[in-house]
């Protein structure tokens, strides 16, 4: 028999990383085929090349045993292969009908909706996919929609079925739903491809699962020849942290302490679901966790951004859960956020307009209703020496510059402003090696200094190689917390992966 | 996600400010062709309706006096419009807060009939000022609290504000003789000439305005965070601004400025109430900040050139027979070609397939 999909020494370059190296990925015909992996392990960008949004640098697909030309997604539909993305590419003021038929031609040029109705019905009822095909769009759950994606993907008659993180916008009872219908479609013959981080849907669902880290295969094994533990090994690999040099903690006060936090997201679903944490004087707390668990949230409740729905944050003792973010400023919070143009920087502005972006309320620069800009150039112009900044000049747009330098942009006002308490999310992601270490060490030294640092961030070398302790976010609330010496992979991603590990961690009230 | 197969745009970097006035000239000179190309469809040689316009706004003391006065409310409106757009919010409705202004004038001034000047003239602009000022903030309030376009509302108000208007003429301030205008102003009322045709002291009133906004925008925390909240509303949230106060006082500034241009205009020029008070320069103020790229100081030259058309319009009207709508249409056409120009400006255009559209 022949697969269904066979991809052969898949290789797709981005700038800078390798996404895909060289990857080989089967898929049999009637099998539940898991793709398994960390965010930027490649998954989505492996699949999106089957599904035709991007070319391979190398490599070639072969469908049902036929070399298979896939340019488009145009391409792909027509070979049988449809992609279900996590963004979903429905016209929202339209209804369910008229997004299913959009691109068929089969119901003729007057468009025969009684018929396309019917078929929608039809396949709906058989893969218990309920959906209204009247309703518009936007009326719609996410989970509807969702129904609606795979139903386009039904009536074109696709074969091989991709399903991208497909659970992370569903109820528990949705996702179920999701999980019949997936075994009924491989019951009948089609191949779907399942991507996902979690260990305990793949292992419900799937009945192979090929895992892949940093843009390689890590290997492909039968559902009954593996378990969670073994599959959290695979996903991050063995290798050691290395260790590095770090200070003990001065166990220094409480200066930011969050009792039973919970919040929604803009979906109004659960993110935060009673999170407890307190960041100590003189400590940098790590904070891990797959992406999408609460750290937005976090970020965004911490700020001043998003209306915690319950709960207290105490930042230097006093409440600041539900305030203004310039009165959270004014507390002591500095903030080095995860999206550095837009919410870190004002892009079109200048440099030393982005460095004033927040001392712009205060004396020196402040004076009365004026704002001293020859103090504002001054104070920009001695941050640029002593953050090594390459500007062009004090008033070229920062969006012109490069990633490194943007973040030393950020780094140099927050930490200018002498922050009690300093939150900094993915403060290194995207940045080279050299940029990298200078951001650490600026941490370090912010540190020593005696500021609480809560720092969030997917790289769990970065974690155990800066942080005093690690705590993890599960499903918006703290797994556990581990005093960063014992802090190995294996154990942290089991606690990423939302299970507890039987042995020498806190647990946090 | 298909790729087009015959054109693509690719966003540039920082255009030049060559670049800028390049396509600002290409602008105006298009919209001069196509616009000729009415006025010769009226069988009006353009070369010379041109002549004629150029020299009747701007060749003779009297036309250039008439300019003038055109310029006045001309600043102020273009002042509102620019203002909101330095916050990148698009006040469509100077035209209404013109009017209303306008009748906030009127109704103080046959309030307290024959009253002295110092008493009047401030009273009138600050009746123009908080009634345009509110009739704008209305819909900053909108924005702000319930994220209501304000595109949407600015423009919409500008009807009501024009039929409120026009019910006083034709309603309550009907004149005896049953026309609808209402009765002339006392001389105290009205805003003194400088002795040169109908020019008059609200001329200076708008320049101080533009001056005092630019000093505003470029001196003042709070016009610093106009221009970062223009920029990027969620750095602004981030870093502690208050976005949400700074709509509704962004727009009534704007309002209030667009009132006082109906201020000057009914004391300086018509001094009574008539129908016809909205004569479009809230739209014309629209073109004039686009132009002005938003800079105060610029708006007083481009609120200028835009008097200039409107005076030399009546001119070849008169003197030519060229219907004034043809000034309506270069307008359009000004606008129109801006606004491909500012797209081509920031995209290059490319021919041919491109090879990936990657992230």
């Amino acid at each position: 028999m022949h697969c269904a999909v066979e991809m052969l020494g898949i290789v797709k370059r981005f700038p800078g990383v390798v996404a895909n190296d060289h990857i080989d990925f089967r898929v049999l015909p009637g099998e539940v085929h898991a793709l398994l992996g960390e965010n930027g392990a490649g998954k989505s960008t492996l699949m999106q090349i089957l599904a035709g949004l991007y070319r391979p640098d190398a490599g070639k697909i072969l469908l049902s045993g036929r070399p298979a030309q896939i340019h488009t997604p145009r391409d792909a539909i027509q070979a049988g292969v449809g992609m279900v993305y996590q963004h979903f590419m429905l016209v929202r003021r339209h209804t369910v009908l008229e997004n299913v038929i959009l691109g068929l031609r089969r119901y003729g040029l007057f468009l025969d909706y009684r018929r396309a109705g019917r078929e929608i019905e039809r396949n709906s009822r058989e893969y218990g996919l309920e959906i209204d095909p009247a309703a518009t769009v936007w009326d719609l759950s996410v989970g509807e929609q969702q129904r609606v994606e795979i139903v386009k993907m039904l009536l074109r008659q696709v074969k091989v079925l991709i399903l991208d993180e497909p659970t992370a916008v569903l109820t528990p009872r949705e996702t179920e739903g999701l999980f019949a219908t997936i075994r009924t479609l491989a019951g009948r013959g089609a191949a779907i491809v399942f991507i996902s981080h979690k260990l305990r849907e793949v292992m419900a669902v799937s009945d192979r699962i090929t895992i892949l880290r940093r843009g390689e295969n890590a290997g492909t094994i039968r559902r009954e020849e593996t378990g969670e533990r073994d599959l959290a090994r695979r996903m991050v690999g063995r290798e050691v942290i290395e260790e590095i040099e770090r200070e003990e903690p001065a166990a220094g006060e409480e200066v930011l302490s969050i009792r039973d936090l919970r919040a929604f997201d803009n979906r109004r679903l659960p993110a935060l679901r009673g999170l407890n944490l307190e960041v100590r004087r003189g400590e940098i707390l790590g904070m891990a966790g797959i992406s999408g668990n609460g750290q937005k949230e976090l970020e965004e409740v911490l700020t001043g951004l998003r209306e915690p729905a319950r709960g207290s944050i105490t930042l230097g003792g006093r409440e600041i859960a539900g305030r203004r973010p310039d009165e959270i400023i004014a507390g002591g919070l500095g903030c080095v956020p995860e999206d550095r143009q837009g919410t870190g920087t004002a892009p079109g502005l200048g440099y030393r307009d982005n460095i004033i972006l927040k001392s712009c309320r205060r004396p020196p620069i402040r004076r009365g209703l004026r704002l001293d800009y020859r103090a504002a150039d001054r104070q920009a112009d001695r941050l640029r020496r002593e953050y090594d900044i390459k500007v062009p000049s004090l008033s070229a747009p920062v969006r012109l510059l490069s990633g490194g330098n943007l973040q030393k942009v950020i780094l140099a006002r927050e930490l200018s402003a002498r922050p009690r308490f300093l939150l900094a999310v993915h403060p290194t992601r995207g940045l080279d090696i050299g940029a990298a270490t200078y951001v650490r060490k600026r941490l370090g030294e912010l540190k020593r200094q005696g500021a609480a640092i809560l720092l969030i961030s997917e790289d769990l070398d970065e974690l155990a190689g800066l942080s005093d302790r690690i705590a993890v976010i599960y499903e918006g609330k703290i797994t556990g917390i581990l005093p960063a010496r014992d802090a190995d992979r294996e154990r942290l991603s089991l606690l990423m992966t939302g299970q507890k590990a039987e042995n020498g961690i806190m647990e946090t009230s | 996600m298909r790729p087009l197969t015959f054109i693509t745009f690719e966003k540039r970097l920082e255009p030049g400010r060559g670049a800028r006035l390049a396509v600002t000239l290409a602008s105006l000179f298009l919209a001069l062709v196509l616009s000729g190309l009415v006025i010769l469809a009226v069988g009006v040689n353009p070369v010379e309706a041109y002549t004629a316009l150029f020299s009747g706004a701007f060749g003779t003391l009297y036309g250039l006096s008439e300019t003038l006065v055109k310029t006045t409310p001309l600043i102020l409106t273009g002042l509102a419009v620019a203002l909101c757009l330095k916050m990148r919010l698009w006040n469509i409705g100077a035209e209404g807060q013109f009017v209303i202004g306008f009748l906030a004038s009127v109704l103080i001034a046959l309030a307290l009939p024959g009253r002295p000047w110092y008493l009047l003239l401030p009273l009138m602009a600050a009746a123009a000022l908080v009634g345009g000022g509110l009739w704008a903030g209305a819909a900053g309030l909108l924005k702000a609290r319930l994220g209501v376009s304000e595109i949407i509302t600015t423009l919409l108000m500008n009807w009501v504000a024009i039929l409120f208007s026009q019910y006083f003429a034709y309603g309550p301030l009907k004149g005896l003789d049953g026309f609808p205008y209402s009765p002339a102003f006392c001389p105290g009322a009205c805003l003194p000439s400088i002795g040169w045709g109908r020019v008059n002291a609200g001329l200076f009133l708008a320049l101080a305005a533009a001056v005092v906004l630019h000093l505003v925008l470029k001196h003042t925390l709070w016009g610093f965070e106009v221009r970062v909240i223009g920029d990027s509303p969620k750095a602004a949230r981030a870093a502690g601004m208050k976005i949400e106060k700074k709509i509704v006082l962004v727009l009534a500034l704007a309002g209030g400025l667009a009132g006082l241009g109906g201020f000057v205009e009914v004391s300086g020029i018509e001094q009574r109430l008539s129908p016809h008070t909205a004569i479009g320069y809230g739209y014309t103020a629209i073109l004039i900040a686009w132009l002005a790229r938003s800079h105060p100081l610029l708006v007083i030259l481009v609120a200028f050139l835009f008097g200039g058309l409107y005076t030399g319009g009546e001119m070849i009207q008169v003197g030519m027979g060229v219907p004034v709508a043809v000034i309506r249409i270069l307008q359009g056409a000004i606008l129109f070609f801006l606004l491909a120009g500012d797209f081509l400006m920031n995209f290059r255009v490319r021919f041919g397939k491109k090879v990936s559209s990657e992230r």
